[in-house]
């Protein structure tokens, strides 16, 4: 996700205050094996959607089922918390309704109808390659990520990316990488890396403008912010002005999604909150090296 | 009594003959009207609860109705341009037909292949090779091992494909069904109204033309659907499959084994009669006599709107057999009297004949009636049905036999007639010899062999499939296994799952909780061997999440991909499986039919006991659609079985001591006829013969039609019995009973074995079962009936005078 940076000097002071706060720890995939009759014992069906791998002997012997479709909550990731509504972590629900609120005008008011605009004016295969320019513009930070995670192959991949995109790509507006060097986009934020390193989500927080995020996520975001490329190459209003271009063209591919979901959602606020907790949750539990560029929750 | 009946017979002769002339042609008009009703529909019991809950669950989930077109390339790759080519113009030509709604083929699935194009920002339906002209290997790529389509487009070896024919569904008809449905479902808690049973009387009437018409069309669809095939057969063969290509090749076959085997039988009977007999006008004679039978069964049937099915399509056959039985032991005893009195007149022949034989071929007539009409209390619809069906057949084969015939050859001018056959008189006689001079020895090395047979019995077991119902060496056959091993296999089962309300007020349309207790239903019904293709949402839940890296999806995320979907796409990938209204999820499956040595009943079970074992409570699932309605036919198959004997074995009984008046004769009487019914019970066991729908009638039929003979020779033995006294009773006895009338009843069996034995060329099993059979089932009781039989009389009269 992208970044305002106006939002997120305000957001970085979030981020100081909250990131003391305790998080939920994390569980890890684990297969459940069969055992007999304990009655406190989750059902199968229970721990498949929890994440984890279910066996079950059957007639046909044992059967192995690994999860789609998981519903994992912050209560579930705390068994021993306390009564109440605590399966979604969201100390502050006040001022995340508000901030939603504020967005939810901010969007129907002005950044859908700029959204609307920019896909009119602009052809599909312009937007694509805008796109593609601005994630090319990512490269430098998804290199920092995947180096301090560790994971080397991927961060020689983003070099590589970078430096083929930038060069034969034309400012990044095409791919070679991908298309002719097989160099497969893989992107990772300073929030994975964190994650890596078994550092929690933290409580769930409504940036403004940005959206559903996190303490983790704020201070990814925040710092993101001020390692940009652009901090480098661009001076101060002029580089603002190209993070608020990549906003709205990150923006421009979801406004239809979002409206639609608010919509149908009985409760906006708590369909938005729930899909990012869980989204966090399950990204958590599962293979975090794998490019997450195909995630569906933001 | 007999006498003065039979001279009023013969005395209203031309009465007699007028009133059946009036009635065959008000037959021949409305015979041309009868119809075969060959569907599966037919098979089943209805207005029951698994019935019931089947039409419901159709009307929730509205499975369409397809028929799969699979194309084998057999020298290029499945994956080329040939085949594409082959298919979309395959394709295009089957769209053209008038009632085709879709074609779905793998040139217009849509292939997505990340997951962003599954949240409405990109069209989906422009992700088909029609619009993209994706190349061979990509097409491998993106189709081998789909979640969704394997086993249903492409089999699991990638050497066919498959384009599934959708049918538009006629509205009238499915408005029709729903609303019978409806009032049907009141059956289930038990509100039904006599005005409601009314109703649907009603709305079944007005469903019916219909329902006929699509028949007519289907076929005609069936016939265009191979010829547009055919255009490829230098290439790739081609196989057609679904279960309605399996109803029209049901009724093709029941078409032409109605007038195939129809017409045989009467031909092979027409040149026996003329080898026993010698002479024209015992062919003739016999044959106008059937055929006016079959014409009025066929008026009546077809005025009271009664319809052939698969059970009932050889009654054709049976009828004819039957009413010459009666016929034979008439014409045998007429020439006895003949031979006996050379000068009489044939006014006084006919009365002796009647005189003689009008009871016991009446009686005769009555069992085999009781027989059949033992089918009406089988519990099985489609049973009960068939036993109806030839209850009135025997009504009719009475009156033709017992009426109409001896008033025709009453006009007949005298003659003088032919011998017997020798060899025939030999075999007897020595039969006749050996009864007498060691009756004891006789009936237990009789009662050893059918004890013998009896123990296979123990080895019955009930199995149906319609697949197996056709020989294997028939193209049809082939086609159909196919289909069946290759895409996903034949009769469908569907499991109906109870998820409850969402808990989540509301937010979700689908819990993460709900598909993982699909999931592991799936999973625990894909384990068995015999399930082909299972299908429900986690096809697509499995396929979003190879989209998604791998990664599960949440539940949030599911719902935000079923409302950001287009509804059509929504419809088309799950609708058929996921009913938010009602909160029930459907998993179809399809059982493979030709799976070796699939034992249903076990699998029912052991799927019952894995539903368990994954969680599932009984009350929070239904099994129902075709596999389980049959299932549920041939668990009661055998207490059906019983119950029928039982009642027949009562009944004949009962009918017998009307006859003889002593209750040791009757006794005796049933010994036999006890014997070859279990027997060939026995027989069926023994060649492993499932026992089914079809085979079940068989043991029933044959009581019926055996305890003829018995009645003949029992008949004859008694009277022939009064004219000895002490101990040459005995003698006397089966002298009498052994002259013409065992004559008589070998004539019978023998033509009856005869036309039976030619059901055995048919492609249609169960009628090469059933001919085969009953065949046997004859000779057991004819043999019985001339050992046995005797024996046990000629010990009962010499101890009575010993």
């Amino acid at each position: 996700m992208s970044l305002g940076k106006y939002c997120g000097t305000a957001c970085f002071l979030f981020t100081l205050i909250l990131s003391g706060c305790a998080s939920p720890p994390e569980s890890s995939p684990a297969t459940a094996q069969q055992s007999q009759t304990s009655s406190e014992r989750p059902s199968d069906a229970e721990a498949l959607s929890q994440g984890q791998t279910v066996q079950v002997e059957t007639s046909q012997g044992t059967i192995s089922v690994e999860p789609t479709v998981v519903g994992i909550t912050d209560e579930a990731a705390t068994p021993s918390s306390t009564p109440g509504d605590t399966s979604y972590y969201d100390p502050l629900e006040g001022f995340n309704r508000a901030m939603f609120g504020f967005n939810h005008y901010f969007y129907t008011y002005f950044f859908i109808p700029v959204t609307d605009g920019y896909r009119v004016v602009v052809p599909d295969v312009a937007r694509d390659k805008i796109g593609n320019a601005f994630d090319n513009l990512r490269e430098p930070l998804n290199l920092l990520s995947h180096t301090f995670s560790g994971d080397l192959d991927k961060a020689g991949i983003n070099l590589g990316r970078f430096v083929i995109n930038s060069t034969i790509g034309l400012l990044g507006l095409f791919d070679p990488a991908t298309h002719w060097f097989s160099l497969a986009q893989s992107e990772k934020t300073i929030a994975q890396t964190l994650r890596d390193y078994d550092v929690g989500s933290g409580a769930y927080i409504v940036l403004p403008v940005l959206g559903p995020s996190d303490v983790r996520g704020t201070f990814s975001t925040v710092t993101e912010g001020f390692l940009h490329p652009t901090q480098f190459i661009m001076d101060a209003p002029d580089r603002y002005y190209l993070r608020m271009f990549e906003g709205v063209d990150d923006f421009e591919s979801q406004s239809q999604r979002y409206e639609k979901l608010y919509e149908e959602a009985s409760d906006p606020y708590l369909y938005f909150r729930n899909q990012h907790i869980q989204g966090q949750l399950r990204d958590a539990m599962f293979d975090t090296n794998k490019a997450s560029g195909n995630n569906l929750n933001e | 009594m007999n006498e003065r009946i039979a001279a009023a017979i013969v005395k209203a002769r031309f009465f007699i003959i007028g009133v059946f002339a009036i009635a065959l042609g008000l037959a021949v008009m409305y015979a041309p009207s009868f119809k075969i009703n060959a569907s599966a529909d037919t098979l089943l019991v209805k207005n029951n609860e698994l019935y019931i809950k089947t039409q419901v669950a159709n009307q929730t989930f509205a499975p369409e109705e397809f028929i799969l077109l699979a194309y084998e390339p057999t020298a290029h790759a499945l994956y080329s341009q040939q085949t594409f080519t082959d298919i979309q113009a395959l394709s295009e030509q089957v769209e053209s037909l008038s009632r085709v709604k879709s074609v779905t083929s793998i040139l217009n699935i849509p292939l997505v292949t990340d997951a962003s194009s599954l949240q409405g920002t990109t069209d989906v339906d422009s992700l088909t090779w029609e619009a993209q002209q994706y190349s061979a290997s990509q097409m491998k790529e993106r189709i081998d091992g789909h979640p969704i389509f394997t086993d249903l487009l492409v089999n699991r070896e990638s050497t066919a494909t498959a384009i599934q024919i959708v049918f538009q569904q006629n509205e009238t008809l499915s408005k029709l069904e729903s609303q019978i449905t409806d009032l049907q479902r009141k059956r289930l808690d038990g509100t039904i109204t006599e005005a409601d049973e009314q109703t649907i009387i009603q709305l079944k009437a007005q469903a019916d033309p219909i329902r006929q018409k699509l028949t007519k069309q289907r076929a005609q669809e069936i016939a265009q659907i191979e010829e547009i095939a055919e255009s490829v057969n230098e290439r790739a063969n081609t196989y057609l499959g679904g279960s309605y290509v399996v109803g029209q090749h049901l009724i093709d076959i029941i078409k032409s084994d109605l007038t195939v085997f129809g017409g045989a039988i009467a031909g092979v009977i027409a040149l026996m009669l003329a080898v026993l007999y010698r002479s024209v006008k015992w062919v003739v004679f016999p044959l106008i006599a059937c055929a006016s039978s079959v014409v009025l069964t066929m008026g009546l049937l077809s005025f009271l709107d009664m319809r052939a099915t698969v059970l009932s399509a050889n009654f054709i056959a049976l009828q004819i057999i039957l009413t010459l039985a009666v016929m034979i032991h008439l014409i045998g005893s007429y020439r006895s009297h003949s031979h006996a009195d050379n000068a009489s007149g044939q006014h006084d022949r006919v009365r002796a004949t009647l005189g003689e034989k009008l009871s016991p071929c009446f009686y005769a007539t009555l069992t085999t009636s009781v027989g059949f009409g033992s089918l009406l209390f089988s519990g099985l619809q489609p049973v009960a049905d068939f036993g109806l069906m030839m209850l009135y057949a025997m009504i009719i084969t009475m009156l033709v036999s017992l009426l109409l015939f001896p008033s025709l050859l009453s006009l007949l001018p005298v003659t003088k007639e032919s011998g017997e056959s020798k060899l025939l008189k030999a075999l007897l006689g020595w039969f006749r010899r050996i009864s007498l001079r060691s009756p004891g020895m006789l009936a237990a090395a009789c009662i050893g062999i059918f004890a013998v047979a009896a123990i296979g019995i123990m080895r019955l077991d009930v199995e149906n499939s319609f697949i197996n119902y056709f020989d294997k060496q028939t193209q049809v056959y082939q086609e159909l296994a196919f289909i069946d091993q290759q895409f996903g296999g034949s009769t469908p089962m569907d499991i109906i799952l109870d998820v409850g309300e969402t808990n989540d007020s509301g937010m979700l349309v689908l819990e993460a909780e709900s598909v993982a207790q699909l999931q592991l239903v799936q999973a625990a019904v894909e384990a068995f061997e015999a399930t082909g293709s299972v299908t429900s949402v986690v096809n697509f839940t499995e396929l979003a999440k190879q989209l998604n890296d791998g990664k599960p999806l949440t539940e949030y995320e599911l719902t935000s991909i079923y409302r950001l979907l287009d509804d059509k796409v929504v419809d088309q990938l799950v609708g058929a499986y996921f009913s938010p209204v009602d909160d029930k999820l459907r998993i179809a499956v399809r059982i493979q039919d030709t799976t070796a040595g699939l034992d249903r009943e076990t699998f029912l079970t052991n799927l019952k006991s894995d539903l368990g074992k994954v969680g599932i409570n009984e009350g929070n699932y239904a099994l129902t659609s075709l596999f389980v309605l049959y299932q549920d036919i041939l668990s009661r198959l055998i207490s059906s079985q019983v119950i029928t004997l039982g009642i027949v074995y009562g009944a004949l009984f009962i009918v017998l001591l009307a006859v003889f008046r002593r209750f040791g004769v009757a006794l005796i009487a049933m010994i036999p006829n006890i014997l070859t019914t279990l027997g060939i019970l026995g027989v069926i066991g023994w060649l492993g013969i499932p026992l089914d729908i079809m085979t079940i009638t068989i043991a029933a039929i044959a009581m019926g039609i055996a305890v003829d003979d018995t009645i003949h020779f029992v008949h004859a033995y008694l009277r022939g019995a009064k004219q000895g006294d002490g101990s040459s009773q005995a003698d006397t006895g089966s002298r009498y009973a052994f002259g013409h009338t065992a004559v008589a009843m070998s004539f019978t069996t023998l033509i009856i074995v005869a036309g039976f034995s030619l059901f055995g060329l048919s492609d249609f099993l169960p009628s090469v079962y059933f001919g085969l059979l009953t065949a046997g089932a004859m000779f057991m009781a004819w043999f019985s009936d001339v050992t046995l039989l005797p024996a046990m009389l000629n010990m009962l009269y010499r101890r009575k005078t010993a």
